[in-house]
C-alpha cells in the first residue's frame, strides 16, 4: 500500500505541476482539499482524469462517494487498489 | 396555485399545485405546492428582521429558490455573495442586516400560502463580483432586469426546446448570475424541473443523464475535463441543449463536447454586470462570430464594447472593460482592458492577490501573472526585503510560500491562489524600463536557477543557487556524469548580475575565466559579485566554502564591441 501511497503521491504532484514538494512531504492522511493541501475543484477533475488514465480506474456517480475516495491520498490509494484495472 | 408567487412577468399563466419544481437524483420531485409552502416559511422569519438586506448562501438551489423568493415577498433586499468565504463573509458583515443561514425558515403556515404582487422597482437582488479595485463589488439588480433575462432567453431558446420535457442539470454554481438564471430562475419560470445540487463530477452527471431527458448548464472548465473514457453515447441522446458561460470555450473544448455530449454548446457572453450580452453555437463553423441576443444594441469605439440593454438598470449606454472587433455577421471578443483574469471562469483580481501579499510585509513589489499552459495559473514574481530574503532562507521555499497562501487563503478563492513563486533583486524591465508581462514570465523559464539573496550592497551581492538536478542545462551533459555546464555558469553570472546591479546595455566580453572544480546535480553554490562602477565590470566567482568552482569579469559597455 506504501508503494501505491507513493506512486499517487507523485502522479499528484505530476499531474497538478505542485512546486517545492517531494512525495515524502505529503503525509497520507493530509486533506487534499481546502485547507491542507489547498487543492480546488478543477484540481479535483484533473486528479480523477490522471488516475483514470493510470489505472483504469471508474469514479462512482455518487458525488459524496467520490469526495470521500478524494479526501487524502491514504484514502485515494485504498480506493485505486480495489478499483484499479490496470 | 397563488398567482402572484412569481411576478407576473415569469408565470404568465397559472400553473397546478403538483407541477413538479425541482428534483434530486430519483426522489421525489418538489412540487410547485412545496414551493409556495417553503417561500412562505422564509417569508414569514424574513418579515420579522429589523434590517433590509439579507445575504443568501446555499448549495441547495431549491433552498436558495425559497429563500429568494421569501426575502422577496417580506419586502427585503436578497444578497447573493458568489462563496462561503471567511473573508467573505466578515465583509459582507458591513453591509447586510442578516445571514439566511443562522437563521430558520418559520413555521408551515396553514393552507395555501398567499402572496402579493412584487414589484418590479422595488424589488431588488445584490450580486457580487470581483472589481478591478480587488475588492467585490456589489451589482443592484431590479427584479424588472431579471425578469427581462428571463423573457430573452425564452425568446432566444424556448424555440429550440420544443418544449420536451426536461429536466435542469447544471455544473456551475446558482449564486452567480449565470447560474441563477440558467438553473433556477428560466426554470421556474419555463415549469421545468430543476436538479437541486450541482453535478460537480462528470461521473455525476453522467448517471443522472442516462435517466433523464436535460438540458446541461455548464461551463468550459467542466466541459474540457469531460472524460472520453466514460461512456457518453446513451447520455448524448438525452441531451436537449448544452449551455456554455463563464469564459471562452477553446476549440479543444468545443471538439470533446461535440464528440461526447453530440452537440455543440450553445455559448454565452455576459457578465454580472450587464447581463447577458451575445451568444453564439459553433456546430459547422469553429470561426462563428458572436450575436447579440434579441433587444440589444452595440456600439464600439476604438476596440471597446459599449451597449445598450433591457438586461441594464436603464437606457443609458454603458461602457464594458471587453475589447471587440465587429465583423460582417457578428463580432469577436479580443479581451479585457484592465487586471481582472478569469481562470476556469472566476474573476481573479491581480491586484486584490498583489495587495494581498504586500500585507505580509516580507516583500518590496509583488507581481502575480497569469501563466500560459493547459491550466492557466497564477504565478507570483516577488522582490523579498532583506527580512524576506532571512526568512526564505531560513523557512525553505515551500515553508516560506505556504505560510503566504495561508495570508490569502481568507480573501482568493483556490483558483486564484498562486502556484508558482519566483523571487528576486529586480524585476526584468525593457529598454523603455517597463516590466512587461512578457519579461516577467522569463523569470518562470526552467532555465532560471531558484536563488536566494545572502547579501546586496551597490557594489557587492551574494547570492546561493540551488543547483536542481531538475534544470535542463544537465540534460546530455554528460550521461552517467552531470555536471553544470561552463557556459551556464557565465549565462547566470551576467543574467544575475543584470538582474542584480545596473549595468550597461551590451555585455562585451570576460577576462580572466577559470573553471577550477565541477558543480554537481543537487548542490547549493554561492555566487559572488562586485562591481567596479567606473569601469562597468563584474568580478564573479562560485565557490561552496573554501572550494572554489569558477570565477572570471565579465566587462558591459554601452556600445556593442
Amino acid at each position: 500500500m506504501q508503494t501505491l501511497q507513493l506512486e499517487i503521491k507523485q502522479l499528484l504532484i505530476n499531474a497538478l505541476n505542485l512546486e517545492d514538494i517531494t512525495p515524502d512531504e505529503i503525509d497520507p492522511q493530509t486533506p487534499l482539499f481546502g485547507e491542507g493541501l489547498g487543492l480546488d475543484s478543477i484540481d479535483a477533475l484533473e486528479l480523477g482524469l490522471a488516475l483514470q488514465k493510470r489505472y483504469g480506474v471508474s469514479l462512482s456517480p455518487d458525488a459524496a462517494e467520490t469526495r470521500d475516495h478524494f479526501s487524502s491520498i491514504a484514502k485515494l490509494a485504498e480506493f485505486v487498489s480495489h478499483a484499479r484495472k490496470i | 396555485m397563488p398567482d402572484f408567487l412569481l411576478p407576473r412577468h415569469l408565470l404568465k399563466s397559472g400553473r397546478s399545485a403538483t407541477h413538479s419544481v425541482a428534483v434530486q437524483n430519483d426522489e421525489t420531485s418538489l412540487t410547485f405546492a412545496d414551493f409556495a409552502r417553503d417561500t412562505a416559511r422564509w417569508q414569514q422569519t424574513f418579515a420579522t428582521l429589523a434590517g433590509q438586506r439579507i445575504s443568501l448562501y446555499d448549495e441547495d438551489a431549491y433552498q436558495l429558490a425559497c429563500m429568494l423568493f421569501g426575502a422577496w415577498h417580506a419586502g427585503k433586499t436578497p444578497c447573493l455573495p458568489a462563496d462561503n468565504l471567511p473573508a467573505t463573509r466578515a465583509a459582507l458583515r458591513d453591509i447586510v442586516d442578516a445571514f439566511a443561514d443562522e437563521l430558520s425558515p418559520g413555521a408551515t403556515p396553514a393552507g395555501a400560502p398567499s402572496f402579493s404582487e412584487l414589484c418590479d422597482n422595488t424589488a431588488r437582488l445584490v450580486l457580487f463580483t470581483s472589481g478591478s479595485t480587488g475588492t467585490p463589488q456589489a451589482i443592484d439588480k431590479k427584479l424588472g432586469q431579471l425578469g427581462e433575462e428571463v423573457a430573452t432567453l425564452a425568446r432566444q431558446w424556448e424555440a429550440v426546446l420544443q418544449g420536451d420535457p426536461v429536466v435542469v442539470l447544471g455544473t456551475v454554481s446558482h449564486q452567480h448570475i449565470y447560474g441563477l438564471l440558467f438553473r433556477v430562475l428560466w426554470p421556474l419560470s419555463a415549469g421545468r424541473p430543476f436538479e437541486r445540487l450541482r453535478s460537480t463530477f462528470p461521473e455525476t452527471l453522467l448517471h443522472r443523464l442516462r435517466d433523464t431527458p436535460a438540458i446541461l448548464v455548464s461551463s468550459p472548465a467542466h466541459l474540457k475535463r469531460l472524460p472520453d473514457t466514460l461512456d457518453w453515447a446513451s447520455a448524448s441522446t438525452q441531451i436537449a441543449a448544452v449551455f456554455s458561460s463563464g469564459g471562452p470555450l477553446d476549440k479543444e473544448a468545443l471538439q470533446r463536447c461535440k464528440s461526447l455530449l453530440g452537440q455543440a454548446p450553445h455559448e454565452l457572453y455576459g457578465s454580472t454586470e450587464t447581463g447577458g450580452i451575445a451568444t453564439r453555437c459553433r456546430q459547422h463553423d469553429d470561426e462563428a462570430p458572436w450575436q447579440v441576443l434579441p433587444g440589444l444594441e452595440l456600439r464600439v469605439e476604438g476596440e471597446q464594447l459599449s451597449l445598450r440593454s433591457p438586461h441594464l438598470p436603464d437606457a443609458h449606454w454603458h461602457t464594458t472593460a471587453d475589447r471587440i472587433r465587429l465583423e460582417e455577421s457578428g463580432f469577436v471578443l479580443l479581451g479585457r482592458n484592465d487586471r481582472i483574469v478569469k481562470l476556469e471562469e472566476k474573476r481573479i483580481s491581480l491586484d486584490a492577490i498583489e495587495s494581498a501579499l504586500m500585507a505580509c510585509g516580507a516583500f518590496s513589489a509583488v507581481k502575480a501573472v497569469v501563466l500560459p499552459g493547459a491550466r492557466e495559473v497564477i504565478g507570483i514574481a516577488a522582490l523579498p526585503t532583506p527580512q524576506g530574503w532571512s526568512e526564505l532562507a531560513r523557512w525553505g521555499r515551500r515553508e516560506f510560500a505556504a505560510r503566504h497562501l495561508e495570508a490569502l487563503k481568507s480573501s482568493i478563492i483556490a483558483e486564484g491562489l498562486p502556484r508558482h513563486w519566483r523571487y528576486g533583486a529586480r524585476f526584468p524591465a525593457d529598454a523603455q524600463g517597463k516590466v512587461t508581462v512578457a519579461r516577467l514570465l522569463a523569470w518562470f523559464d526552467p532555465r532560471r536557477p531558484v536563488w536566494h539573496q545572502a547579501s546586496r550592497s551597490t557594489t557587492e551581492a551574494q547570492i546561493i543557487i540551488d543547483v536542481d538536478a531538475a534544470l535542463p542545462d544537465f540534460a546530455g551533459h554528460f550521461p552517467g556524469a552531470p555536471l553544470l555546464p561552463g557556459v551556464t555558469q557565465l549565462d547566470w553570472a551576467i543574467r544575475l548580475g543584470r538582474e542584480l546591479f545596473d549595468l550597461p546595455e551590451h555585455f562585451i566580453g570576460v577576462d580572466n575565466l577559470k573553471f577550477q572544480s565541477i558543480i554537481s546535480p543537487d548542490s547549493q553554490v554561492t555566487l559572488s559579485f562586485t562591481h567596479d562602477t567606473d569601469r562597468h565590470t563584474l568580478t564573479f566567482a562560485y565557490t561552496s566554502g573554501t572550494l572554489q568552482h569558477a570565477s572570471g569579469r565579465l566587462c558591459f559597455g554601452a556600445v556593442p564591441c
